[in-house]
């Protein structure tokens, strides 16, 4: 997988495994949660890379891997050669700098006490960056869309509205310069009318700075606006990787499609063939296929003879396409590619 | 009756801070009729929740109310409490976005669901536990849940019991404020499809408040966009997410990208600013500081909503184009 255009990757991971121990509160342990469960991906430098899927699919568990903040129970993380997992010291401290990140809630990221001055030159004194302090947090600050940032200065987190939170947050990242900034759905908790202007603030950063951006978002809609290439994950691995424009109009993992089929969508009603049940459950990963037992494909007999396969044998991550790849025995024997099974549009 | 359920007549909300007053619903009418979907939609700050609460009879202390809110036969501004308690869940009843909070973290939900019944109407407590398992069932929720504590439920699951104890009186009417906001796609796909199903089966109308327009193209028959306290654009739902005028209402459906569209792949189109604050709305059209397409009596004329067919807009620009 590693970087197909000749230069090195700016990001790249082999066989990540994370668990976690799930002790029940009273009585016997729980055994082991896979949250991120065997997964092999690389991100190019510039390139905006978006890892999708519901809620405990293990995506947020893998944006932590990336910036070591858990620990990986096996695989690497690679970012120029520098692994989290294997760094300390000085050299973490160096990693932190060139891996910044943003969470979702603003506030939450935010100290409430700290003015939006101290919230961004923290890390610029942690770092030891050269140049005038001052300076570099106004630069920081008006890049991320806050001008002018003296005006800025001196307000606190409760004095600003939710975007404006998160432009701070943006600056306090960009501030370090980066190479790669995570970003955990930066904007789902955000107006409307403010998401475009973050996302766009991300992109001209990308474009600008030349930064690396790995989106991590449930929302299809916005990895089919900004992303190069999607990886979607289930239940710990990743089910589907490819450009944004195949996997999101030609999708070749059931999966996908019922993500796409209940994707927001303006303008269109669509009676959706929604997955039923609560997202799964990481302590109990089902035999063979992980998703069969949602799966609309073997619900419906068009698994053909691939049925027992999709019962007994995890099913791996195989370039389908040019470029395109997804773990489904049924995709891989030429299955399920008509495009008329693309959600159900009214 | 199969008439208007609730008619808002020139409703103005102002809330006093530190002393000055600002209008936080600035003269809104709106009528819906038993078995409506409207929806609500726009920004933080743009009153529509203001609206809801106003309605319920529900608006904190530094509000003062003009105007007129008739639901059913009742004038619910000015109402006696008493008669506010009765029409609340028996007439109308809400589904907030964190149902967290709307629970009692020490009690079990269908106790809690069987209070809410006991305390509107004169049935034993056994007709009571009965139509809470029936109540469960219908949102989806297996009725030994019941037996559960709030903290025991997935995000999901506890806006289902939310949603079974905003039907334990039977209203006529549910507002819901966000109610799929914090939930995941697939989820927000199973509530929305609850609530439409409830709809059919129960001819409940309902005002969906939010500001994911996406959420509304699944739900609502009919859609306000509100900005800066007064409706500048009301339509069918079809019609005005495809078709928006009003440059607010342009402004907000493109900020949703549509998978498979060319044109939305790169970023979506951001709207720069913020709204007004209430006391210092701006002279004119109150958008114009932040419209694209803003031209010369934008700055001083303030637009009337205007109906053009079925759409009504206030915009001096879908005025001219119309003329």
């Amino acid at each position: 997988m590693e970087g197909k255009r000749g230069h090195a990757a700016a990001l790249e991971v082999r066989d990540l495994e994370v668990r976690f121990a799930s002790g029940r509160l009273f009585g016997r342990s729980g055994g082991e949660v896979r949250a991120v469960d065997g997964v092999s991906f690389h991100v190019d430098p510039g390139e905006v890379f978006c890892i999708a899927g519901e809620s405990g699919c293990g995506k947020t568990t893998l944006g932590r891997a990336l910036l070591g903040l858990v620990r990986p129970h096996s695989g690497e993380v690679s970012f120029s050669g520098l692994d989290p997992a294997r760094l300390g010291g000085q050299k973490l401290r160096e990693f932190r700098r060139q891996v910044q990140v943003v969470f979702q809630d603003p506030m939450g990221s935010l100290n409430p006490r700290q003015s939006v001055y101290e919230a961004v030159a923290e890390g610029v004194r942690i770092h030891g960056l050269e140049g005038d302090e001052g300076e570099i947090v106004a630069r920081a600050l008006a890049r991320a869309g806050l001008r002018p940032p003296e005006r800025f200065f001196l307000n606190y987190p409760h004095e600003l509205s939710g975007g404006q939170r998160q432009r701070v947050v943006i600056a306090a990242a960009i501030a370090l310069e980066p190479r790669v900034l995570v970003a955990d759905e930066p904007v789902s908790m955000l107006d409307a009318s403010v998401r475009g202007e973050i996302l766009d603030l991300l992109v001209r950063l990308k474009d600008e700075v030349g930064m690396t951006l790995v989106l991590i978002t449930h929302d299809l809609a916005f990895a089919w606006a900004l992303a190069d290439r999607v990886a979607v994950m289930y239940l710990g691995k990743i089910v589907e990787l490819g450009p944004a424009q195949t996997v999101l109009t030609e999708p070749l993992h059931p999966y996908t499609r019922s993500l796409l089929a209940v994707a927001p969508e303006v303008g269109r009603r669509r009676t959706h063939e929604v997955l039923t049940g609560e997202p799964p459950d990481p302590a109990n990963i089902p035999e063979g296929c992980r998703f069969h037992p949602r799966c609309p494909v073997l619900r419906s007999g068009e698994a053909g003879s691939q049925e027992p396969r999709c019962l007994a044998e995890n099913p791996a991550l195989e370039e389908l396409a040019s470029d395109h790849r997804a773990a489904c025995h049924v995709a891989a024997a030429g299955g399920v590619r008509s495009p008329k099974n693309l959600g159900g549009t009214v | 009756m199969n008439g208007t359920l609730l008619e808002v007549r020139d409703l103005h909300v102002l809330y006093e801070v530190r002393g000055t007053k600002g209008p936080a619903v600035d003269g809104v009418n709106l009528s819906l009729r038993a078995g409506d979907a409207l929806g609500l939609a726009g920004e933080s700050g743009c009153g529509k929740s203001t609206l809801a609460l106003a309605c319920l009879g529900l608006l904190p202390r530094n509000a003062t109310v003009e105007g007129s809110i008739r639901f059913q036969d009742t004038e619910v501004i000015g109402a006696k409490p008493g008669r506010l308690r009765t029409m609340r869940w028996a007439g109308i009843s809400m589904v907030f976005q964190g149902a967290m909070n709307a629970f009692n973290p020490v009690k079990r939900v269908g106790d809690q669901v069987v209070e809410a019944i006991l305390l509107h109407e004169d049935v034993s407590k056994r007709e009571a536990r009965t139509r809470m398992r029936e109540l469960f069932e219908h949102a989806g929720i297996a009725p030994r849940r019941a037996e559960d504590y709030p903290h025991e439920f997935s995000g999901g699951m506890r806006q289902r019991v939310m949603i079974a104890m905003a039907l334990a009186c039977n209203p006529p009417l549910i507002i819901a404020d966000e109610p799929t906001t914090a939930l995941d796609v697939m989820i927000q796909a199973q509530i929305l499809n609850l609530l439409a199903r409830l709809r059919e089966e129960r001819n409940i109308a309902l005002i969906v408040i939010t500001h994911d327009l996406s959420v509304l193209a699944q739900i609502a028959d009919r859609v306000a966009i509100m900005y800066a306290g007064r409706i500048v654009e009301e339509d069918s739902a079809s019609e005005l997410l495809k078709t928006p005028r009003h440059p607010y209402s342009k402004s907000l459906v493109g900020a949703f990208p549509v998978v498979g569209d060319p044109a939305s792949r790169g970023v979506p189109a951001g709207l720069p600013g913020d709204p007004p604050h209430p006391e210092a709305r701006p002279p004119g059209c109150a958008f114009h500081p932040r419209c694209p397409v803003a031209f010369e009596p934008c700055d001083t004329i303030d637009p009337v909503l205007e109906r053009q067919g079925q759409r009504l807009a206030a915009c001096h620009l879908v005025a001219r184009e119309e003329a």
